[in-house]
């Protein structure tokens, strides 16, 4: 029966955060599946059905096919493993049997449809046919340097038996099977020069055979182990962004003075502009209208009653008057605007802040003059 | 960085984060306060570029207008400060007044002068006599605003104060 080998040993190391099961304890069936309904209970049932113990006795796991028509089940005994052997479980990423590096390396156009791993201690044949590119089936055997010739030639008899299938090419691959994480925390199983491709944490959910608690307590520490990590990677990177936003400012803030500093160069430029337009428009406003305080005084006296005295006159601007005044008779006030409103060059007349005290009522009064107001009769 | 948190105890992880969200409170406040002062700045910045870009826009207009005004004014009858001081002085002699200069407006062609003129417990008679005085020598010299009232302690006088303003056409070969 001719074989190809490959016969490269390697030493990879084991990744502490993936523990490997040798397959010997397994028990492994290939089983349909429906593809239209759940896989897991599916599985659950065709275990308890296959199985030798009931199935909480058992660690159990389970892989499906591409087409979801078959599922790679298997099964260990609980008590093949030691409380020490469990102890590491629980801080493991995944707790997988070795096998399932042979399930997952690609197979090329030129793959043999069997392999024969063989190890120090162990024996692995594994068969593939043509319904799935799940091994049909996978068969293991202790072995020792006495009978190991006869155990190999009993298990590929056995393997062909089982599955029919042609075991005229098969390949040998030899040497322990290797795991580790890669920096995305997926994981690699390799043998020689196999390699599995990287193969995600969840996506290998249903192939760890930890008890379903025992893997969504470890789910949830990871989530909160995620969360820690993902707000501490979040606040970096606001630091960060701060340290840009404060290069940045200081860099503006140069530039905002730099550019501060032409407009205070300018400043004096623009502080003569400013005086020639104020300059323009005196100049505009006093060709116009000049200020004649004591004409609009006069003005405003003639229709004066004899009770109203002024106390204090101010202008606002050429055609306003302020006058503070009082009177002793209350009623001479509302004449006195009377009078005035019905001057000719009078705009408007505004009485305000009218007191009353001592028979004296004092108030404030607003006179504003129409433009142009001496050529309309006033000032004379 | 990642690895390192992930390696530390979940005391070491709670005390880093702690510190580094306290870190990051504090200087990002600071940095959002200093960062919106520097926007105002730059805001305040671009107005005023704005504003003294239309000014320098609005500048020959301006000036046209300066010389246009002037137009019709009679350099020969126009004021300096000291002149339009000394005028003042003359026109106020007899009079309880106080003349101080103010500020002064200037183009290349004019330059117009402020002044504060102050009179005191004066009777209305002598005012108008500075008034009428004043008036004849408009528009070189005028009142810009002027407030009258009446002396409380002495009985028919007045106190004025004027602010007035003095032309001075500048000559092109100063």
């Amino acid at each position: 029966m001719p074989a190809t080998s490959t016969s490269a040993s390697v030493h990879a190391t084991t990744d502490p955060a993936v523990i490997l099961l040798t397959g010997e304890r397994f028990f492994v069936r290939r089983i349909p599946i429906a593809a239209d309904s759940p896989a897991a209970p599916q599985v659950e049932l065709a275990l308890e059905t296959i199985s030798p113990f009931p199935l909480e006795q058992m660690f159990h796991g389970h892989v499906i096919d591409r087409a979801q028509r078959h599922a790679l089940v298997y099964s260990a005994y609980r008590r093949n493993f030691s409380a020490a052997e469990q102890a590491d479980w629980a801080n493991a990423e995944s707790v997988l049997p070795d096998f399932l590096m042979h399930v997952f390396v690609p197979r090329g156009s030129q793959a043999t449809d069997a392999t024969l791993h063989e190890t120090d201690a162990a024996l692995t044949a594994i068969a593939w046919d043509s319904e799935s590119e799940l091994p049909a089936l996978i068969l293991h055997r202790p072995v020792s340097n006495e009978n190991r010739e006869q155990s190999k030639a009993e298990l590929l008899a056995e393997l062909t038996r089982r599955t029919q299938v042609d075991l005229e090419d098969h390949s040998i691959v030899s040497g322990p099977i290797t795991a580790k994480l890669n920096e995305k925390q997926s994981v690699l199983l390799s043998c020689e020069e196999h390699t599995t491709p990287p193969l995600s944490t969840a996506f290998l959910a249903h192939a760890d055979v930890r008890d379903g608690q025992v893997l969504a307590t470890k789910r949830r520490a990871n989530r909160s182990a995620s969360l820690w990590c993902n707000t501490f990677t979040l606040v970096i990177v606001a630091l960060v962004l701060c340290l840009v936003v404060e290069l940045g400012m200081i860099v503006t803030s140069k530039l905002l003075d730099s550019r501060q500093g032409r407009l205070d160069e300018r400043n004096p430029e623009i502080e003569k502009i400013e005086s020639a337009q104020n300059l323009a428009n005196r100049l505009e406003t006093l060709a116009a209208e000049q200020l004649r305080p004591f004409e609009m005084l006069a003005a405003i006296n003639a229709p004066r009653p004899q009770s109203v005295e002024f106390l204090r006159v101010s202008t606002r601007g050429p055609l306003q008057l302020e006058i503070d005044a009082q009177t002793a008779n209350a009623n001479d006030l509302r004449t006195y605007e009377a009078a005035l409103k019905s001057l000719p060059f009078i705009a408007s007349v505004t009485i305000s802040d009218s007191r009353s005290r001592s028979g004296l009522t004092t108030f404030s009064l607003e006179v504003t003059f129409k433009p142009r107001w001496t050529q309309t009769g006033g000032g004379s | 960085m990642k690895r390192f948190f992930i390696q530390r105890s979940k005391r070491e992880q709670v005390l880093i984060l702690l510190f580094a969200l306290i870190g990051l409170a504090w200087w990002g406040t600071s940095l959002s306060a200093r960062a919106n002062d520097q926007y105002r700045g730059w805001r305040a910045a671009h107005e005023e570029f704005k504003t003294q870009e239309l000014w320098l826009e609005q500048r020959e207009a301006i000036l046209e207008r300066v010389v246009s005004a002037g137009e019709t004014l009679d350099p020969s009858r126009a004021l300096d400060s000291a002149q339009s001081f000394a005028e003042l002085d003359r026109m106020l002699s007899g009079l309880n007044a106080e003349v101080s200069s103010q500020r002064t407006e200037r183009t290349q062609q004019f330059a117009l002068h402020g002044l504060q003129v102050n009179i005191r417990r004066a009777p209305l008679s002598d005012i108008l006599k500075f008034y009428g005085q004043l008036s004849e020598r408009a528009p070189y010299l005028g009142i810009d605003s002027c407030v009258i009232s009446t002396d409380r302690s002495s009985r028919g006088m007045l106190n004025v104060n004027f602010r007035i303003y003095s032309i001075e056409v500048i000559s092109s070969e100063e």
